[in-house]
């Protein structure tokens, strides 16, 4: 955290810039603005607002109960919001469900199947339903699902990943703009996963906008461009991995010298919507202060912005001097550890070093190129490296990071 | 096009004339099938039980049909053994279809929503009444299935004489319309439901008592009443109607009571359920009220003109007798619909404004539209006229018929009449409004129903037992008019024989309905503008604040590009003095 650092703040950025999704023309392809839903006298869903940019990947996790599926089905249309409102391309889905209908497809968690009838048929079925102009999209489908070979097989035979690609197939009949899918992997063996995280990225490159939600956090950070942390009810932080991975580490490091106490830290983290006394939609109607805006004047910008939609706001954050790219590096070195550690102390971009058996963990500041200086000052030093590994999970981390594992 | 079927729509004809636009349209509904029914045709094609127990069920009626012909025939004549064949296979069958075919509807819609099929359905953008529709047709066909390998056993019935070939064709298109009306009655109850065990269970609890119901009185009871005016009409067979439209003499009687009456009594709710069933796929805030309001709307006047009509038909004899009877009648259908539409919303959901005013919908759409003191002024509009007609005609005739015009015939006075009608109007008045304030205080549908019941059976019974007690005590029949406050004290002012406080109590009681009911309609008016405001004005703060959050972000944007503009021209200057 040395002025020394300071030159190359503007490589991250660049890089930072790279994150960014294509500038998309017309509306975010989902918007989902200070929405609130409870069931029965308990309040699943409190204020919660993000945005997807048209062409991402969105991964929305949380753990269970978070109310993930609950949003998910306001935006499908299949539930009413209680307060807030939520626009799928641009088209409020209070006031046009048919609308919103033609342009999303969306697969439920545990949805089911007709089963007495073939896989052919079934999507007959839905391509007469959704008003296709043409038969050939059914093969079509078929195709891009690779369903091509199970087409005369009975809906009733198919296995439970079969019937969960069949899901897939129904959806993208009518060409949605938007895909969003709860839970897509859930019944899928690893090939099975690899082949639906293909087909996911072949769709974006069609243009396709996708949410999904998942628990499996790898497979996310492999598809996804952007996320959003769901917890009670409640978006934690959302954006692209890298930059919330990037604005954590900020803000401990800010932590770390003291440029916040670590309490008001950690409430600011969660964020700004963490308020302990909770409000109710009516009274976030009835004009009292909202408890994002209440907020987020107090926010620093290095520092998380829950409150604030994934798009416009974070872009506004991006040139922020804190927010750097930092790299977790696994070595596996013959000989001493100590003396990795030793030799490695200090050096350019090094925060903070692990050490276990065989094995030292290196934080590391800056550009990819100073894991390779890095790795040769430790082979002109003599020490033996068995491997180097750069850890990729980021998400994992912020995941455990940002929720407190709390159920509601 | 249907997918499913591989047919394409045909060009639109180049003439416009009626026959040919006709047989576009004809052409257009085979080539694009409703998909759901096709999908069901499809799965029902693979149930590989079907035929046996189609086949099962043949094989039963055989046997029957066989004994009775059997039994009989070395005992009577070969044309009541014909006869009683032909009773006892339609009787079967009606019971067939009148069981199997709710069943078979009830399945339909729960089994979807069970098997966790029905979201996709919806999101497909298919209208709930294309999917009522899809749902119906594969029901019926599946009971149209049941009725045609019957077919073969009812026509056995015709080989022993007694019954003409052509009355067993009716029957069997009769069969097909109960079956009609029976599928329409599963469909309605179980696009309520979510569990499609529950839904059977539920429909066969109703669809037993009601058909047996249906069958005594319209079999064996009506066939003796038939009797008396068409002699050709055989006495106590329940399976009358067919052989009535054979034998029958053609006439003023014949259009009303095998045309007008049987078209009425199939058309009317079996379009009720329809319209049940398509609210009931429908979303919350969808328009769940215009369908039901129009078959309200010609319903009613159907059967207004259907009462006059017969008013005017009966002998003038039983001109009192028929009228109360008619007013009767009304009046259970008049509490059916004040029921239905205590469900209804308090005012039109977002969605269905903004529709109106996309589609500039005028003023007769939306006075049709959802909202509780639209239906309550819709039901009075509607059914007032019809208990003030129905009354005046009966008592016009009862004074302009002169005592000479027929044999036997006794001058009768029209204020019994004229008493009931009166009652049973304002009474009316009153349920109407207390349904509408009902529902305007309860947050829901059912509670609203509950609570209308409720008070509705306490006001009927209570000045009974109240009167009954006193009339105990005070040993004289003025005790009677303690009871006024009941639906049922409307019965106690047909006559002229009690006591004047009697007559008097019914009148005040009338005047003290029309006043109560008209001003709860007022207050539960009241009631829902102001929810209606209080939903309105949230909804504007909230898009306000949403506007604001906007118009913040922008700015914020903006500010922040301007600032960048500068660091742009020279790198260090953006920075300011640090
Ligand atoms: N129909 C319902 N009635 C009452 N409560 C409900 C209903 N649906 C969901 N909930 C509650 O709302 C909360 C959020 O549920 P939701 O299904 O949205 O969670 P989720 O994030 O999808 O969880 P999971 O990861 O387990 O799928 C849960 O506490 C659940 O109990
Ligand atoms: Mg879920």
């Amino acid at each position: 955290m040395s002025a020394e650092q300071a030159p190359e703040l503007g490589v991250s950025f660049a890089s930072q810039a790279s994150y960014e999704p294509p500038v998309s023309l017309g509306p975010p392809a989902l918007r989902v603005r200070h929405l609130w839903h409870r069931f029965g006298h308990f309040d699943v869903l409190r204020d919660v607002c993000f945005e997807v940019p048209q062409g991402e990947i969105f991964g929305f996790i949380g753990p269970n109960g978070a109310g993930k599926t609950t949003t998910i089905r306001i935006m499908a249309t299949l539930l009413e919001p209680m307060a807030g409102r939520v626009e799928v391309d641009g088209i409020d889905v209070t006031v046009d469900p048919e609308a919103v209908r033609r342009v999303i497809g969306y697969m439920p968690d545990h949805a089911g199947v007709y089963e007495r009838v073939t896989v052919r048929e079934y999507l007959e079925f839905f391509a007469d339903a959704f008003r296709v102009p043409s038969a050939t999209v059914v093969d079509a489908v078929l195709e891009l699902t690779d369903l091509g070979p199970l087409s005369d097989k009975l809906v009733a035979t198919m296995s439970k990943g079969q019937k969960q690609r069949l899901q897939l197939a129904r959806i993208l009949l009518h060409d949605p703009k938007v895909l969003i899918l709860d839970e897509p992997a859930s019944d899928l063996d690893p090939r099975a996963r690899i082949e639906m995280r293909n087909l996911l990225l072949e769709l974006r490159s069609l243009g396709k906008t996708i949410l999904l939600s998942s628990h499996i956090l790898t497979e996310l950070s492999d598809v996804c461009t952007s996320v959003g942390i769901l917890e009670r009810g409640r978006i934690l932080v959302c954006g692209p991995i890298g930059e919330i991975g990037a604005r954590l580490e900020a803000q401990r490091a800010a932590q770390a010298i003291g440029h916040a106490p670590p309490a008001a830290q950690a409430e600011l983290v969660r964020g700004a919507q963490l308020q302990p006394g909770q409000v109710h939609p009516a009274q976030l109607q009835s004009g009292q202060a909202h408890p994002a805006q209440l907020q987020s004047g107090q926010v620093h910008p290095a520092q998380l912005h829950p409150g604030a939609v994934a798009g416009a706001p974070l872009q506004a954050q991006a040139p922020q001097p804190s927010i750097a790219v930092r790299r977790r590096v696994k070595l596996k070195i013959l000989g001493q550890p100590e003396y990795v550690a030793s030799l490695l102390r200090g050096g350019p971009g090094v925060v903070d070093i692990e050490l276990s058996y065989g094995m030292a963990v290196v934080t590391i500041d800056g550009p990819e190129a100073r894991i390779a200086d890095m790795v040769a000052h430790l082979v002109r030093n003599n020490v033996g490296i068995l491997g180097v590994e750069q850890e990729r999970n980021e998400l994992e981390r912020i995941f455990l990071e940002v929720t407190r594992g709390e159920m509601q | 096009m249907s997918v499913q079927t591989g047919e394409t729509i045909p060009p639109a004809p180049a003439s416009q004339r009626a026959v040919d636009r006709a047989r576009h349209r004809i052409a257009i509904w085979r080539a694009d099938p409703n998909p759901i029914w096709i999908r069901e045709l499809r799965q029902s094609a693979r149930l590989t039980r079907t035929p046996f127990i189609l086949m099962a069920i043949t094989m039963f009626v055989t046997l029957i049909i066989a004994a009775v012909g059997g039994v009989l025939s070395d005992q009577v004549a070969s044309d009541k053994v014909g006869l009683a064949t032909f009773n006892t296979f339609f009787s079967i069958a009606f019971f067939l279809v009148a069981w199997v075919g709710p069943a078979l509807a009830a399945n339909a819609i729960a089994s979807e929503r069970e098997g966790r099929t029905w979201e996709a359905v919806l999101l497909t953008g298919l209208r709930p009444q294309v999917i009522a529709r899809g749902k119906f047709l594969a029901a019926f066909t599946a009971i149209g299935t049941y009725i045609v390998t019957l077919a073969p056993v009812g026509a056995l019935c015709f080989l022993f004489g007694g019954v003409q070939a052509l009355e067993v064709a009716i029957a069997f298109v009769f069969l097909f319309i109960f079956a009609l009306l029976s599928v329409a009655f599963g469909l309605a109850l179980s696009s309520k439901m979510a569990s499609s065990r529950g839904a059977i269970v539920l429909t066969l609890l109703l669809s037993v008592p009601i058909s047996l119901f249906v069958y005594g009185l319209g079999g064996p009871a009506m066939s003796t009443a038939i009797h008396r005016l068409w002699a050709a009409v055989p006495e106590g067979p329940p399976v009358w109607l067919p052989m009535a439209y054979v034998r029958g003499s053609f006439g003023f009687e014949y259009l009303v009571l095998l045309v007008g009456l049987p078209a009425i009594l199939v058309v009317l709710p079996a379009w009720f359920f329809y319209e049940t069933t398509v609210a009931n796929l429908s979303g919350n805030n969808d328009d769940r009220s215009s369908g039901m309001k129009h078959w309200f709307a010609v319903s009613s006047l159907l059967l207004t003109a259907t009462a006059v009509l017969a008013l005017y038909s009966v002998p003038a004899n039983d001109v009192d007798d028929f009228g109360v009877f008619a007013l009767v009648l009304l009046s259970m259908y008049a509490a059916f619909c004040a029921f239905v539409f205590a469900g209804e919303p308090v005012g039109p959901s977002r969605r269905v404004t903004m529709d109106w005013e996309r589609s500039g919908a005028g003023a007769i759409r939306r006075f049709f539209g959802p909202g509780l003191v639209r239906a309550a002024e819709l039901q009075l509009i509607g059914l007032l006229p019809a208990f003030a007609l129905t009354t005046f005609v009966a008592a016009y005739i009862l004074l302009s018929t002169p005592p000479s015009s027929m044999p036997y015939y006794t001058p009768k006075s029209p204020d019994g009449i004229i008493r009931f009608g009166s009652y049973a109007a304002s009474f009316y008045v009153f349920v109407v409004g207390a349904g509408a304030f009902l529902r305007a205080r309860a947050s829901a549908p059912t509670p609203a129903r509950v609570l209308l019941f409720v008070t509705m059976a306490a006001i009927a019974v209570v000045p009974w037992i109240v009167a009954a007690i006193g009339g105990a005590i005070a040993r004289s029949d003025e005790a009677l008019a303690v009871a006024s406050p009941s639906p049922f004290f409307a019965f106690a002012l047909l006559g002229d024989s009690k006591p004047d406080v009697v007559y008097l109590s019914g009148w005040g009681m009338s005047a003290l309905w029309v006043v109560l009911g008209f001003t709860l309609l007022v207050v539960a008016g009241r009631k829902s503008r102001e929810i209606v405001a209080k939903f309105e004005r949230t909804l504007a703060e909230a898009e306000q604040r949403l506007a604001e959050e906007d118009a913040a972000m922008e700015a914020a944007l903006l500010a922040e590009a301007e600032a960048r503009a500068p660091a742009g021209g020279e790198p260090q200057g953006g920075e300011g003095p640090a």
